[in-house]
């Protein structure tokens, strides 16, 4: 099924986005960094975008937002093109930018009060806003501390309130958890699952495979600027031929060893993957392959030290159609 | 209240918090031209009286072409002081125009027919003294202009060099003209031959302009160290400006807020009169202290007190331009700096060469001429050249306005082509 297929027959009919072969290239640059992505975003939905450093996403996000102007393609949301109507799509869209996109010598509340106005608020209503935004962002006892003396999670915290100041409809966050700790990460998701529940679309976008793992309910997958896999989540982990074979070993094993290349040319296996002494073997029959893969183990000298046989995950499919792993 | 005005005064305020936050910024742009504005007019109190190894140049227009002319070039010439020019187009009013607005230190205007009239006053003088002539021609008068910025010493010695060379030139025409008449006198045997006669005054005695009259408005025509020091250092902290305004603005397009702007659709022009409008009272304040500092604080330090001249308005007008540009300029730095170290460095090289070319940080004056003439690219120059004109030579909103309208235009093609690449930047990252 191509990835415009899933896009049309997997979503609501009247999508909070809508990407049609969108295309940009950059002047001086030899391929297209984000080259004819098609897909809908459903109203309500959470939306992962995943991909490694350099696959397009951030292009892919400029252009949603407005920030760049794509080469060729057309982008509407909530029904409006977004060349004819920027304006009022704008107003739809809540930006959660990678960087820490405030005031470090402004408290929070400043930050929040100037963002506001910006926008349009004024009076009682920037004010009840800035309350309301402080309070999603658990950041009450914090808004009259300068940003510049904020932890990193609270800053993160305060970057994504910002984000919600006009009571987005659609949320884009774009790598929101970097260099944060555990606790404020999952804080973070708390919050962005409680605005979803309220009807919030979000896409988020990550290379962290957990992350889309725990909040996402559909998933695109990019890579040198197009749409590799899009679909449900569990469509994407189930829909694959094969389960891996996990196996730890005595010695790491470069990407070319000739063991490598051995297992690979096993009968039904798909992908064989090793990072440091953890073996990854994706086949369509991993049991059957067990004794095979471990025979071919024993004639390079390699002992399995242990292994187990589990579902794909996230980074093991993206492994499977690209042939890299994600963080490469 | 209006959606544009709430979003202005948002950046407003927004900006004005961030600079008031920001120690360093405040170090640069009040503490430091303060400091310097004390040490250097103390400094330089002395070296503003003492004006030892400068050169002067002095135009003579010389519509006389005679000996007159000769003679007082030669002088001129062979003293190190002095560089002469020739330039016989000038009329007597422009040549006013020119050296009253501080274009030309010093000219000598040499009338048409000054030496011929001086030949025949000196006959006329001679037959007077024996008793045979009526008639007398007036003494000739040549014309000695100077700029009232310059020292009055300065002046008073051309005027002595000229009237030397003058009494020279009398005493020989005097000589010549006794000798052609004893000549005549003893081809007739029945004349007694007359004695020599006493040093008649044919020229008219050259005065410095400016002593014993009200040509100059200011209490002193010179330039004190404090009058040149105080708009100047403040002149530079102006222009400092830059460092905070493009350091900010480059540090939010690296850090997103810009991006973040952008996305909200909130107008260039928005962003741009929010930090243009706090850096224009910025500026304004900062003059205004640095000129109550050479008025109050100076002299209980043993300085001199800033004398502002008769025209306060014209300090306003300027120091607005001078504001314009300063604004304009550090947007336009702020719009092609790619980080804000960038915009820190380039910022503070441009303007500190700026200020030494512009005369802030050596006076001008003692600056030799082929220096001098480079300080016209220099904006700070202009602007320096402004204070002085109103400090010094009594210059009115009037007298001020090419350099104010130089410092406008500037500005203005600054702020034009920093909020194109401001654009350009936006749209493509």
């Amino acid at each position: 099924m191509s990835q415009t297929d899933f896009a049309r027959t997997d979503v609501s009919p009247s999508p909070m986005v809508r990407l049609a072969d969108l295309v940009k290239q950059y002047p001086g640059t030899d391929r297209a960094a984000v080259n004819g992505v098609s897909l809908d975003v459903a109203r309500g939905e959470f939306f992962g975008l995943l991909g490694p450093n350099g696959a397009g996403k951030t292009t892919l996000l400029s252009m949603l937002c407005g920030l760049r102007q794509p080469d060729s393609g057309r982008i509407e949301i909530k029904g409006q093109d977004f060349r004819h109507a920027a304006a009022a799509a704008k107003q739809l869209i809540g930006l959660v930018p990678q960087e820490l996109a405030l005031y470090q010598n402004l408290t929070g509340r400043e930050n929040l009060a100037f963002f506001g106005s910006m926008q349009g608020l004024q009076g009682a209503e920037l004010n009840r806003r800035i309350d309301a935004c402080l309070d999603i962002a658990r950041l009450q006892n914090y808004s009259d501390r300068r940003a510049a003396t904020y932890s990193g999670g609270l800053k993160r915290r305060l970057n994504l309130a910002i984000g919600l100041l006009h009571e987005p409809e659609l949320l884009i966050l774009d790598e929101p958890t970097v260099g944060i700790d555990p606790q404020s990460r999952n804080f973070i998701f708390e919050s962005l699952r409680h605005l979803n529940d309220a009807g919030m679309t979000i896409v988020y976008t990550t290379h962290y495979m957990e992350e889309v793992e725990q909040l996402c309910h559909r998933v695109a997958i990019m890579d040198q600027g197009e749409i590799i896999a899009i679909g449900a989540l569990n469509d994407l982990l189930t829909g694959r031929n094969g389960d891996t074979v996990h196996m730890r070993i005595a010695v790491a094993l470069a990407t070319d060893a000739p063991v490598i290349r051995a297992l690979a040319q096993l009968p039904g296996v798909r992908a064989v993957q090793c990072v440091s002494q953890q073996l990854s073997i994706t086949a369509t029959e991993p049991l059957e392959l067990l004794g095979k893969a471990m025979e071919v183990l024993a004639a390079h000298g390699i002992e399995a030290l242990s292994l187990s046989v589990g579902v794909m995950n996230l980074e093991q499919v993206f492994l499977q159609i690209t042939g890299t792993s994600l963080r490469d | 209240m209006s959606t544009w005005l709430s979003q202005l005064l948002a950046a407003v305020i927004k900006e004005t918090k961030l600079i008031l936050r920001d120690r360093e910024a405040l170090a640069i742009l009040f503490i430091m031209p303060s400091i310097f504005v004390l040490i250097m007019s103390l400094a330089l109190q002395d070296a503003f009286r003492e004006q030892g190894g400068i050169k002067f140049e002095i135009i003579i227009i010389d519509k006389d072409k005679g000996e007159t002319g000769e003679r007082l070039t030669e002088a001129f010439a062979a003293s190190a002081s002095f560089v002469v020019r020739h330039d016989d187009e000038l009329n007597e009013t422009e040549l006013q125009k020119r050296v009253t607005a501080g274009d030309i230190q010093f000219a000598i205007y040499i009338p048409e027919n000054s030496t011929q009239l001086a030949i025949r006053r000196a006959e006329q003088e001679l037959k007077l003294s024996t008793g045979s002539g009526q008639t007398r021609v007036d003494e000739i008068a040549i014309r000695m202009f100077a700029d009232p910025a310059v020292r009055g010493d300065y002046r008073s010695l051309v005027a002595s060099i000229i009237n030397r060379v003058l009494q020279g030139i009398e005493t020989r025409l005097m000589l010549q003209a006794f000798s052609k008449f004893r000549d005549r006198v003893a081809a007739m045997s029945s004349v007694p031959i007359p004695k020599p006669p006493k040093q008649a005054s044919l020229f008219a005695e050259v005065t410095d302009p400016y002593l014993g009259s009200d040509k100059s408005p200011s209490t002193g025509p010179t330039p004190t160290s404090v009058q040149v020091n105080a708009p100047g250092w403040g002149l530079l902290a102006m222009f400092f400006l830059v460092i905070p305004l493009a350091s900010t603005l480059a540090r939010e397009h690296q850090e997103g807020s810009l991006t973040r702007l952008q996305v909200m659709a909130a107008p260039t022009s928005m962003i741009l009169m929010g930090k243009i409008v706090p850096y224009f009272v910025i500026n304004q304040i900062q003059i205004a202290l640095i000129l109550l500092e050479g008025v109050v604080v100076l002299p209980l330090l043993g300085g001199e007190q800033l004398e502002l001249g008769p025209h306060p308005q014209a300090i306003a007008v300027l120091s607005i331009c001078v504001s314009l540009a300063a604004v304009g300029y550090g947007l336009l730095v702020a719009a092609f700096a790619r980080t804000p170290e960038q915009a820190t460095i380039f910022g503070a090289t441009s303007v500190l060469v700026l200020a030494a070319l512009g005369g802030i940080m050596v006076p001008k004056m003692v600056m030799p001429p082929a220096m001098q003439e480079l300080t016209v690219i220099s904006p700070l120059s202009w602007a320096l050249d402004g204070y002085v004109d109103i400090f010094v030579r009594g210059a009115d909103t009037i007298g001020i306005l090419d350099k104010a309208g130089a410092l406008v235009a500037l500005g203005a093609i600054c702020l034009f082509i920093g909020v194109q690449r401001f654009n350009y930047r936006l749209r493509h990252g």
